[in-house]
């Protein structure tokens, strides 16, 4: 090992072996550095083909071409004092313990521990989940590695608004193509996790039933337009757009509770007064809910329910409820 | 290939369907518990693996669990179930109307792989195929429940957590349980399958206690979507060997699926017009149908290892902690469907399974209650026994 200032043009950024790194925040980093320059040198393999791959500093590279220095401090290790999976074991501890990593970090750090360096699933549920701050769980092994197949913006896309491991996982599952599609929807809105989830269910169910590409659902009933409303809040849009494609997804549901809600508007109710009725059609069992603060108030609703109970109103309800 | 099929990536993990079925489950491994390596049956089945590689572990429940399901069905833990193998089915005691039907829990796990099947989220953590070699003191479990109920009479599954017979040309369960029930004046043993290994069963002496059950499907769904099993002509034919036999036959049309719509119940019609070219009335026990409902959790898992499955595509919601379809959906299918078995079999002989009194209400409006349905199948096969004294139920 020999600590030296290398030349930042000499080192081969280009080679990733090591890194786990995905879209730093270097800001930070930059202040520091403008300050006090690096402190702590960077690792680097020299390797027999005379190259030096970076183990562990990649941020702090990038800030040193970003400031155009010229040198950088260094520890070199020589091939047969740092073997290429040690030097990937220091990059991921040197990354795991300094912070948490990002989805796309602990996706890659244990893709590459699995393609690059043969730790098997067990060795990676039970050994390096929790070193990533993960619980040993091969569910959870197994969605991380599922991001391997995101294209690139929506990688950063998944980092940038934060998106949950499970929704992650479920766009892995998409072509690059229709994950491409589905960033121009999802970069206008920003929906919970569940609601992305059901979101993405349902686009897939649509898909598998009418034999239609993702692409061709979103042109076919214009869904990119449900989002793109700029008076629009992000909350009205996923409503929105949820609203559309479970239209879509279940057609005779969507129609049937149409029909529930003309009938019970039909009913003329007071406003203090709501009917509530399973929404799946599977309990015949139906509540009145009413509202009043004084008895004037409530014989006021009673008279109004009543008026409505004898124009049969409630009758038609209750036959078209068993159908 | 649909352009939908395109649209999602092709892992396959598995190689399209080949049958399988008729050839007997070879594990990869076998994990054998400590505390049963010694057991009469342990070494019976070992004899029937000579070839396979197997180990004895102290604690087969700290056993890594597979990367995935498709490793884990290669492996054969054999155990001993300790507590109560022999219990309600899960059916009973929910909102639906039951047949007060009972399970032994023999195996868990099943080597068949169906893009539908449950087990792939009730058995995610415990995935291998475990076999519990403690059969006889779980056969005395059921002994003594049925002598302490013995005026009652009883249905008894042992299809709930595997197939009933796609191990038994290696565990041969069914050879011990058929003489076993054979003795039994007040319960009747249902093996269902999907496999064809019912040759070794013919010569037993079954004293009409035994129903040997396919569960059928269009021809379509159980090429796309139930690998390694029997066909629908493989599953007809055996069933034509155990009527021959003497022994009941039934069928349960479940999961009944529906892409679309419930024009595709046409297709299940063609299997029942199938099943009466093949047998007479008289020969078949009982049919039951069941709509397709699963728990919320299954799609996702069943997607990743089946990405071009459209088994879940149908109007599913919400119905406690299963998804299933719309209740008028459900009507609308089954009417066909009930309409055309009651103009080949006895009311009696036919029954939903899993199913609401709503739904019931509108398909057979005299079926009240889970003492109706399992009084009128129990009498199915009542006439058939020659009893000293009739129980009570009748």
């Amino acid at each position: 090992m020999l600590l030296q200032y290398l030349n930042v043009s000499s080192l081969n950024i280009a080679d990733d072996s090591y890194r786990i790194t995905f879209a730093p925040e270097l800001e930070e980093l930059k202040r520091s550095v403008k300050v006090a320059g690096i402190i702590q040198p960077i690792n680097v393999r020299h390797t027999p083909e005379g190259t030096y791959q970076i183990v562990t500093g990649y941020k702090r590279v990038l800030v040193m071409q970003e400031l155009e220095r010229q040198s950088i401090p260094a520890l070199i290790h020589e091939p047969n004092d740092l073997s290429p999976t040690q030097a990937f074991l220091w990059s991921l501890h040197d990354n795991a313990v300094a912070r948490s990593l990002n989805l796309i970090e602990k996706s890659v750090a244990l893709t590459k521990l699995n393609q690059f360096y043969q730790m098997s699933e067990d060795e990676l549920a039970k050994q390096f989940l929790p070193l990533i701050g993960e619980e040993p769980s091969f569910k959870i092994l197994h969605q991380l590695m599922s991001l391997d197949s995101l294209t690139e913006p929506v990688k950063t896309h998944v980092v940038k608004s934060k998106v949950a491991l499970s929704s992650a996982s479920r766009m892995s599952e998409f072509t690059p193509s229709t994950q491409q599609a589905l960033l121009g929807v999802l970069s206008h809105i920003n929906p919970s996790t569940n609601k992305l989830n059901e979101l993405l269910a349902l686009l897939r169910e649509i898909s598998a039933r009418d034999g239609l590409t993702v692409e061709d659902i979103l042109s076919r009933y214009q869904l990119l337009q449900v989002v793109v409303n700029p008076t629009a809040t992000s909350a009205d849009k996923v409503s929105a757009l949820r609203q559309a494609l479970r239209g879509i997804r279940l057609p005779q549901l969507t129609e049937r509770q149409k029909q529930l809600a003309h009938l019970i508007q039909g009913l003329e109710l007071p406003t203090q007064a709501k009917v509530v009725a399973d929404p799946y059609f599977e309990n015949k069992n139906m509540k009145l809910e009413c509202q009043f603060s004084h008895p004037e108030e409530l014989d006021s609703v009673i008279k109004k329910i009543q008026a409505a109970f004898e124009k049969q109103k409630w009758q038609e309800i209750f036959e078209w409820y068993r159908t | 290939m649909s352009s939908a099929a395109h649209d999602t990536k092709i892992r396959r993990l598995h190689t399209r369907k080949s049958k399988k079925a008729s050839l007997p489950f070879a594990p990869e491994k076998v994990w054998i518990d400590k505390k049963v390596a010694d057991h009469p049956q342990t070494i019976r089945i070992l004899n029937k693996l000579k070839n396979c590689d197997y180990d004895v572990v102290d604690n087969v429940k700290k056993l890594k669990r597979p990367s995935d399901l498709s490793a884990a069905k290669k492996q054969m833990v054999l155990t001993y179930h300790k507590g109560d193998a022999f219990k309600p089915c899960q059916g009973i005691g929910n909102e639906h109307l039951c047949c007060n039907y009972r399970v032994i829990d023999l195996i868990s796990g099943c080597p068949m792989d169906c893009s539908y099947c449950i087990l792939q989220s009730y058995l995610y953590n415990n995935p291998r195929t475990t076999v519990y070699v403690n059969i006889e003191e779980i056969l005395s479990q059921v002994a003594t429940f049925l002598s302490k109920n013995s005026q009652k009479f009883f249905r008894i599954g042992t299809g709930e957590l595997g197939d009933s017979l796609a191990l038994d040309p290696i565990v041969e369960f069914a050879s011990v349980m058929i003489p076993f029930f054979a003795s039994k004046r007040n319960a009747i043993l249902e093996l269902k399958t999907k496999s064809t290994f019912v040759d070794h069963l013919l010569d037993l002496n079954h004293r009409n206690r035994t129903v040997i059950s396919w569960s059928m499907n269009t021809p379509e769904i159980i090429e796309s979507d139930e690998r390694d099993t029997a066909s629908l002509d493989e599953r007809l034919e055996a069933a034509k060997k155990v009527a021959a036999a003497g022994m009941g036959v039934g069928f349960h049309f479940d999961p009944i699926i529906i892409k679309k719509d419930v024009g595709e119940m046409d297709r299940y019609i063609k299997v029942i017009d199938r099943i009466f070219d093949e047998l007479e009335p008289k020969q078949i026990s009982w049919i039951s149908l069941g709509l397709l409902r699963y728990p919320k959790d299954l799609p996702n898992l069943a997607t990743q290892r089946f990405p071009d499955t459209s088994l879940f595509t149908g109007e599913m919601v919400p119905s406690g902690n299963k998804m299933r379809y719309l209740r008028f959906i459900r009507e609308e299918a089954y009417r066909p469907l009930w309409e055309h078995l009651k103009s080949k079999l006895p009311p009696h002989k036919i029954y939903l399974c899993m199913e609401t009194p709503a739904v019931w209400e509108k398909v057979d409006p005299t079926v009240k209650g889970n003492s109706c349905i399992e009084k009128r199948l129990c009498n199915t096969e009542s006439i058939n026994f020659d009893y000293q004294a009739k129980p009570t139920i009748f």
